[in-house]
């Protein structure tokens, strides 16, 4: 395909791209935020465990 | 003989930042975020050529950014974890920290890289280069943190790791330069090229400046949390392991009791 074949396509899809913008994006943020979420439950339960005067 | 170094580089034990350090990058990063997601998809013009589509460079490029980032902060760890005057754990769980968020980078990397060639290439992969040589990437680093989990003595565990993670290194330089020594789908560096010339922009150059400083400060932010959960596991470790070995005593002695 020519590059003038190329951007008409590009241009042509640039209609259906928004799903995919939301999709990249929203799953981005759900895997740094449930990242974070995670590491911030584990180290509050490890924190509780290791509490001086609790013995396990 | 070596006697392993296990002293944090803060006041604080198990924690790489202070906390107020750690606070402020954790408020500055937020505040980074919210401003990349308003110029992402809203204040940032659509792109000539790519459309809307270019939105999603606004994640995948900082991904990139911060897969080669977090593996270099891994190699440079490992150096310091096989050099016997800065061997320490503390170089152990770093390397270890920084490879699992550098995984979770490169995985972004090539999902968002897979949502923006289903609209832009009209596919969601292609046999190409920087593709093939950024899933290798991946799995390469998968295979350090499941190396990782195999237990072992302190030290000869940190040097096995360590090893592994200099010889996964190998590929970052050769994910990096792989559009330049192959002919490629994927498009040359845009920031990063060896012109070192920026081909971006206006609003849309910001906008990326901003993405890369948010997820810097947000790798950050979660390196010293990893850290702390690594430290804090370790001492669950050790401490489930004194009570076993009071348990065994215990009975052992309960044993010979008339």
């Amino acid at each position: 395909m020519s590059v003038a074949g190329l951007l008409a396509a590009a241009r042509a899809a640039d209609a259906h791209a928004w799903p995919y913008v939301i999709g990249g994006w929203g799953l981005t943020a759900a895997v740094l935020g449930g990242y974070w979420a995670r590491l911030r439950a584990r180290i509050r339960r490890a924190e509780r465990t290791l509490a001086p005067g609790d013995d396990g | 003989m070596n006697r392993l170094n296990i002293e944090e580089p803060t006041d604080t034990p198990g924690q790489l930042l202070a906390p107020g350090v750690r606070h402020a990058i954790g408020a500055v990063a937020l505040v980074a975020l919210a401003a990349l997601a308003l110029l992402g998809l809203w204040g940032a013009p659509p792109d000539d050529r790519q459309g809307e589509a270019m939105r999603l460079l606004y994640l995948h490029v900082p991904s990139a950014w911060l897969a080669y980032l977090a593996f270099f902060v891994t190699a440079v760890a490992s150096v310091l974890f096989l050099w016997r005057r800065t061997r320490s754990m503390v170089w152990d769980r770093v390397a270890g920290a920084s490879a699992e968020l550098g995984v979770i980078f490169t995985g972004l990397t090539l999902v968002v890289g897979a949502l923006w060639g289903r609209p832009i290439w009209g596919v969601w992969w292609a046999w190409d280069a920087r593709l093939v040589t950024t899933a290798v990437l991946f799995f390469l680093y998968l295979g350090y943190l499941s190396l990782r989990r195999i237990p072992g003595e302190p030290e000869a565990a940190g040097k096995r790791n360590a090893i592994a993670a200099l010889i996964a290194f190998v590929d970052v330089p050769i994910v990096h330069f792989s559009v330049e020594w192959w002919r490629t789908l994927h498009q040359k560096a845009t920031v990063f090229n060896p012109e070192l010339s920026a081909k971006i922009e206006g609003v849309q150059a910001l906008t990326l400046w901003i993405a890369v400083i948010a997820f810097t400060l947000l790798y950050l932010y979660l390196l010293d949390r990893r850290y702390r959960l690594a430290v804090l596991e370790e001492g669950q470790a050790e401490r489930e392991l004194e009570q076993a070995i009071r348990e065994r005593t215990g009975d052992a002695v309960a044993g010979v009791t008339p």
